[in-house]
Parts: structure tokens; sequence; C-alpha cells
């Protein structure tokens, strides 16, 4: 099966090969991610972990608008800013870390009006049990699971929406355009001196703060579950389920590790050589996705079940704003505004959703990235 | 509530567990003999036979329909009425033939979604028809149109009160106009469905025929696929089990039930049924076509002491007896006649493990579709 990160491992292959016959310093690479100076660990990315668990507590205030309660604005701009120790965690109120600054710019309004309106919204269902009807914001059933979702006037769940939309804006971002930029982890960026009372150079802690926000255990995937229950969330898991299809645990994790085995070799070739690859791979796993719930979402189109349509849009949704994220997308800015702005709908309003509309969103995914197209109905 | 949790939890272990083995029944025996065998004659008999004759028996039913519609409204009166309301259950019950055939043109087309989603929203209904906006074509007027909400307009009320809603009331006009829009509507999409899979229209019977193998995408994976999540969702799930109350903590939900306005929930239930049954073994007993019950015979799958094939069949039978045991409308049966309803649905139950467990297994077929507790 051909797969589109083929010629970025060939690549890698090469330089792997390379880095031998040229003498330039040789590459011990480890099979986890786990690295040592003077007998203790050089590895550290707790701002990371910090900031998936802060989601992680601010989707589960969303959620209390699901179950009919209702949620705060003010609550849930302190939640992404970190103000007025709004955690239950002490340790996340003290991190002095927050996701809002962390976030892609352009994307920081979009995010702040949808926790504004996801409140205003829980209020309206809590007090009149508004229902969701097309212009109307409010809730709606997934089926006859008895699980309420609230929308948007357009269909746009709200927890969908904002743990999505985080995942790409900050979690996404945060690799691609800071921690794999020239800035953090180009070759003049300090990689000799250790951080003030640290045991990592610049360059090590930028490579393994990118690796932070991808949010996998250390010996991914060889852990038995693959994922324990801390791990199982944002892009770990939505890369481990798209797996078994493509193929992706493994090459991704080893171009992590290879990379930051690289800059403690100084191997600038290898370690430059590594990123396109994460960075492929982890637009492929979000594209994959995207595909994955266009899927769910013709089935639930086609069984009239508007709850559940809604709900596997506003995922398709995230995932492919989540691509734009990529700085060498595969998906045209132009294609993912279409999707977004027409094939879901005109304007995005999802009550205007057609199969149609689906079929060429799907489209244009399988033919930006090849490899989806042999697994586009098992995905 | 419990009951019905613990059961899907299980069904969702089977299914799972099934799923996990799947890679390692690829080189069983049955896998390579289904491989082996020539899908085409299978996949010629069933749209040959099956399919697109009940097709088109639905877009002439339609057209009837339409044509009594417009014999009403010109002049509504009592045997314009009879004569409507007889046609509409005979539509009702050749829709109840192919509104399980939900893959290709008619998935295109959301043709299930668009002609019985049901329950129906009367009062959205009446409020479309003061405003005289009639807007067919949006996800959001699924409840407001196709068979069902034909039922509430022509059966929602004795036949004189009917009558002068189409005469005498302020709205008559406005109402005479949804009645004919609903029924433009349901032959448009019919036809479309049925055009698609002619040879001169879109030939999706070429398409069908020649698309083999056992991926979800190919003939008999889309087939596998739409038939186990029909009888999940819709035959047991919709015609029984929501009314019955499975899915709100033993509280029944009478006016859930198909056709509530006309009281015919168990004779569509059973042409609905029977149905599948006849797209399953393609004929009678003695004279049938390839279709799904040769096709999963020929991989001599057991079920215990019986052929899958077989036991499949009789299920569908045993499910039909089931269904036709109960004596009151649905809607009093779900409280009156518990048990009975309780055994159509245990029926059913059956049927669905046999056909996305069993079946898909012995098929080599990957159950793609997911329900809606997941994440």
């Amino acid at each position: 099966m051909k797969k589109s990160y083929l010629p970025f491992l060939g690549l890698a292959m090469c330089f792997f090969a390379c880095s031998e016959t040229e003498e330039t310093p040789s590459v011990q690479v480890p099979t986890t991610y786990e690295f040592e100076r003077n007998g203790s660990s050089s590895v550290y990315f707790q701002g990371q972990t910090d900031r998936l668990d802060m989601l992680s507590e601010l989707k589960s205030y969303l959620a209390e608008g699901n179950a009919g309660m209702v949620i705060e604005a003010s609550k849930l701009l302190s939640l992404y800013s970190n103000a007025n120790a709004p955690f239950a965690s002490a340790a996340l109120n003290e991190s002095g870390k927050q996701l809002e600054n962390k976030t892609n710019p352009a994307d920081i309004e979009f995010i702040k009006s949808l926790l504004v309106q996801a409140a205003e919204v829980s209020k309206d269902v809590a007090t009149n049990n508004t229902q969701a009807a097309e212009g109307v914001a409010g809730a709606i059933e997934r089926g006859t699971s008895g699980k309420i979702i609230n929308v948007t006037e357009k269909g746009w769940e709200f927890t969908e929406f904002i743990e999505k939309g985080v995942m790409g804006s900050v979690f996404y971002h945060q690799i691609f355009n800071v921690y794999l930029s020239e800035s953090k982890t180009g070759d003049d960026v300090d990689n000799v001196n250790l951080e003030d009372g640290a045991n990592y150079t610049p360059m090590e802690h930028h490579w393994d703060e990118a690796f932070g926000y991808w949010g996998v255990p250390v010996d991914f995937p060889n852990g038995d579950p693959v994922l324990d229950d801390a791990h199982k969330r944002y892009w770990a898991s939505y890369t481990n389920g798209r797996d078994a299809l493509l193929d992706i645990n493994t090459p991704l994790m080893n171009a992590y590790i290879t990379g930051r085995a690289a800059i403690v070799a100084k191997n600038n070739g290898l370690k430059n050589a590594q990123k396109p690859i994460i960075i492929g791979l982890h637009e492929l796993v979000a594209a994959a996705t995207a595909v994955h719930y266009i899927n769910n979402s013709m089935n639930s189109l086609s069984t009239g079940d508007t709850g559940s349509l809604f709900h596997t849009l506003s995922e398709a949704y995230g995932f492919i704003k989540a691509i734009g994220q990529s700085p060498n997308k595969q998906l045209s800015q132009a294609n993912i505004d279409e999707i977004l702005n027409s094939d879901f709908g005109t304007e995005g309003d999802f009550w205007t959703i057609t199969m149609d509309g689906l079929h060429a969103a799907k489209d244009k995914l399988t033919r930006a990235y090849p490899s989806l197209k042999n697994v586009e109905d098992e995905l | 509530m419990s009951f019905n949790s613990i059961t899907k939890t299980l069904l969702t272990g089977i299914a799972s567990a099934v799923i996990l083995l799947m890679p390692s029944c690829v080189t069983s025996e049955n896998e390579e003999e289904t491989l082996s065998l020539d899908q085409g004659p299978y996949l010629e008999d069933i749209a040959d036979d099956y399919i697109i004759p009940a097709y088109s028996s639905f877009l002439e039913s339609s057209i009837s329909l339409q044509k009594e519609v417009n014999s009403f409204t010109e002049q509504p009166s009592p045997s314009t009425y009879t004569s409507l309301s007889e046609t509409l259950m005979d539509a009702y019950y050749e829709w109840e033939a192919i509104g399980f055939l939900d893959f290709g043109p008619a998935f295109t087309h959301t043709l299930r979604a668009n002609i019985n989603t049901f329950p129906t929203d009367n009062f959205a209904i009446e409020i479309a028809i003061e405003s005289g906006e009639i807007d067919l074509d949006k996800i959001s007027s699924y409840n407001k149109k196709g068979l069902p909400a034909m039922d509430y307009l022509i059966n929602g009320a004795a036949a004189e009160e009917v009558i002068g809603n189409f005469t005498t009331d302020p709205f008559a006009e406005n109402r005479k106009k949804y009645l004919v829009a609903l029924a433009q509507d349901i032959v448009d999409r019919s036809n479309l469905v049925s055009q698609a899979w002619s040879f001169d229209g879109g030939n999706y019977r070429g398409t069908f025929i020649g698309n083999k193998g056992t991926a979800v995408g190919s003939s008999f994976g889309l087939m596998v696929n739409s038939l186990s999540q029909y009888l999940e969702s819709f035959t047991r799930d919709a015609r029984i089990g929501i009314p019955l109350g499975k899915r709100s903590q033993g509280v029944p939900i009478p006016k859930s039930v198909e056709g509530y306005y006309s009281q015919n929930s168990i004779a569509l239930a059973s042409s609905h049924i029977n149905g599948l049954k006849r797209y399953y073994l393609l004929g009678t007993s003695s004279n049938h076509g390839m279709g799904l019950y040769d096709y999963v015979k020929s991989t001599k799958a057991s079920y215990g002491e019986e052929l899958l094939a077989d036991a499949i069949l009789n299920q569908f039978d045993e499910a039909l007896t089931k269904v036709e045991a109960i004596n009151l409308p649905l809607e009093r049966a779900i409280t009156e006649e518990y048990d009975l309803v309780n055994e159509a649905h245990t029926a059913l139950q059956k049927l669905v493990v046999m056909t996305k467990v069993e079946m898909s297994s012995a098929l080599g077929i990957l159950i793609s579709y997911q329900d809606n507790d997941g994440d």
C-alpha cells in the first residue's frame, strides 16, 4: 500500500545512511523517547501536559452545559486563560501556563466567542429547554442515545468545536509553527549550553515541547495498553485510532525519537529531515480523521439522525480546520475554506448540508491525501 | 434501562470481538471459498429479481397516490377520501419492501429519511400550513414530510373532519397545497432512485453488479452493512423498541409507532419483515433466485445444528410470527399486550445479532457503521 510519508521516510533513511558515511557524529537512536545527561533525564515537557490537562477541565465544564446545567462565560474564559484559579487542580492554577496565549492569534476570537455563546445557550436550554432548530441555538439529542448536545444556530456543537479547536489552534499550531520552526529548533538555536537550572539545551527542550503536545507516552506504541487512560485523549488517541488502517504510530514516534537523538548528536541534517515527516504524519491523522467523521456524517444524514449528524460534522469541521495549521499542508487553504463554508452547508450552516456536499468534501481530502483513497470507506 | 444497556454492551462486546478476530479469519476456509465464488450471478439476481422491480412498484404506487391526492384536493368528498386513504396504505405497504435498501442511490438521495421519518411532527406541519411556507428540501423537513406526514393529514381525524379541513377550514387551500407538495416530493424522489438504477438512467445496476469483493464499499459490503444497520435502528428500535420504552427507561411512547394515525403499525411491520425475507431469499422457499440466502449458504457457515443461511431464514419467520401475534394496534399493545410486543422485540434482537455478527463474519464483511453511543 502506498503511503504518503514514504518519500519522507526514504529521505530520512538516506540521511541516516549518509550520516555514517560522511563521518558526522554517530547517532544513537533509542527505542523510547527517553534521553539522559549525566545519569538523569534530559527530557521535560510538563508545560505541555499541563495544557492538555487544562483542555480536559475545560471540556468537562462545557459538557455540564450538555447535561442541562448552566455554565458561566466568566468561568469558561478563565479556564481558557488560567485566571482566578479556575481549575480543580491546584497545580494547574499555579502552573503559570494557559491555553489562550498559546493559541494561533488568528483563532483566539473564534474560540472565545464560542465560549461566550456556549454559556448563553446553556442558560437558555436550562431555563426554557430550547430545542435546536434551523437558525435556533439549543439542545438536540444524538439519535435515541439519550445524549444531548448543545449547538449553535448553525448546528455547531460547542464541546466539539472548542475541543477540536484547541487541538488545532494550540497543540498543532505550537508543534508546527512554533517548536518545529527555525526559531525554536533551527540550526542556530543554542544546542550547547544548558538552560539555567535545567538538564537540557534550549534546542532539546523545544523538541520535547513539540513532542509533549502530541501527548503519547514515552514508550509509544509499545505499551500495554498502547494508551492508558491518562494518555487516551486528543492527538494521541486520534493517531492511534487511525493506525490500523494507515500505520502511523511507529513512523511518527520514530521521527520524534530520531530527531531528538540527532539533536543530542548535533546532527542537524538528520534532525531537520524529521520535521516534514512529523508534520506530514500529524496532518495525515487530521485528514484521515476528517474522512472518518464525514463517513459517519453521511450515514447519519441517510438515517435522518440530525443530532448525530451535527456531532460528527462538528468533529470533521475541527479536524479540517486543524489541517490549516500545517505550514506544508497538502490540502490548499482554498479547499479548506470551500469545505467549511460551502460543502458543509452554506457558510457552514449544518442545517443546509447535503449528501453531495459531503461527497465533495471527502473527494477533496482523498485527492489531497492519496493514501486515504484506498481506505476511504473503511475509515 | 439496565437490561437494555447490558444487552447493548454484550452485543457491542461480541461485535468487537468478532471485528478483532477478523484479521485471523481472513485465512479461514469460509473466507477463501467466499472470495473464490463468482459474486456476479448473485448480484444480478438480487438486482433483477428484487431491487429493481421493488423500486418500480413503489414508483407506480407513488404515482397512483399522487393521482388520488389530485382527485381529492380537486373535489374533497367521502368517495375521493376513501380512495385516497386506501391508496396511501397501498403505497405504504410497497414502501415497506424497499425502505431498508439504504445503500447506493437510495443512500445518496437519503430516500428513507425523506419518505419515512416517523414520528412525524404534526405541530410543525400545522404551523407550516398556517404560514403557507412549504420547504421540503432541508434536513429539518424530514419529520414534516413523506408518508408519515400524509398519514397525519389524511388519517389524523375522522373522515368527516378531515374533509372539512380540506374544504371549510380557513387554511384549506394551504393544506391542499401541502398535501400536493408531499405527493409530488414522494414521486420525485422515488423516481430519482428508480432512474439511478435503470440502464437508461444512472445504470447503478451495472455498478452494483461489477462492484465485487467483500470490502466495506463493495456491493455485498454495502448490502450487509445497510441491512444490519436497518434491522438494528429501524426494524428493532424505531418500529418496536422505542414505542415499547426500550430507550426511555421503560416508559412507553405510543406516538412514536409507525403509521400512528392509521393504526396500522402491525400490518406495516408485517409487510416490512416480509419484504426483508423476500430480499434475503429472492422468492419462495421452493423457487428462489441466487441471493443473500444462497450466498451465505455457499460459505457452509453453521449456526448450532443448522446452516446459518437457514437459521436466518427461520428467524425472519419467527419475527414475523411474533409480530403478527400482536392483536391490538401497537400504540395500545405496548401497554396492554406488553409481553407479546416484548417477544417480538426479542425475536428481532436475535435477527440483529445473526446479521450483524454471524452473517458478516461468515461473509468476511466488516461492519463499519457505528451506533450513537460512541464519543
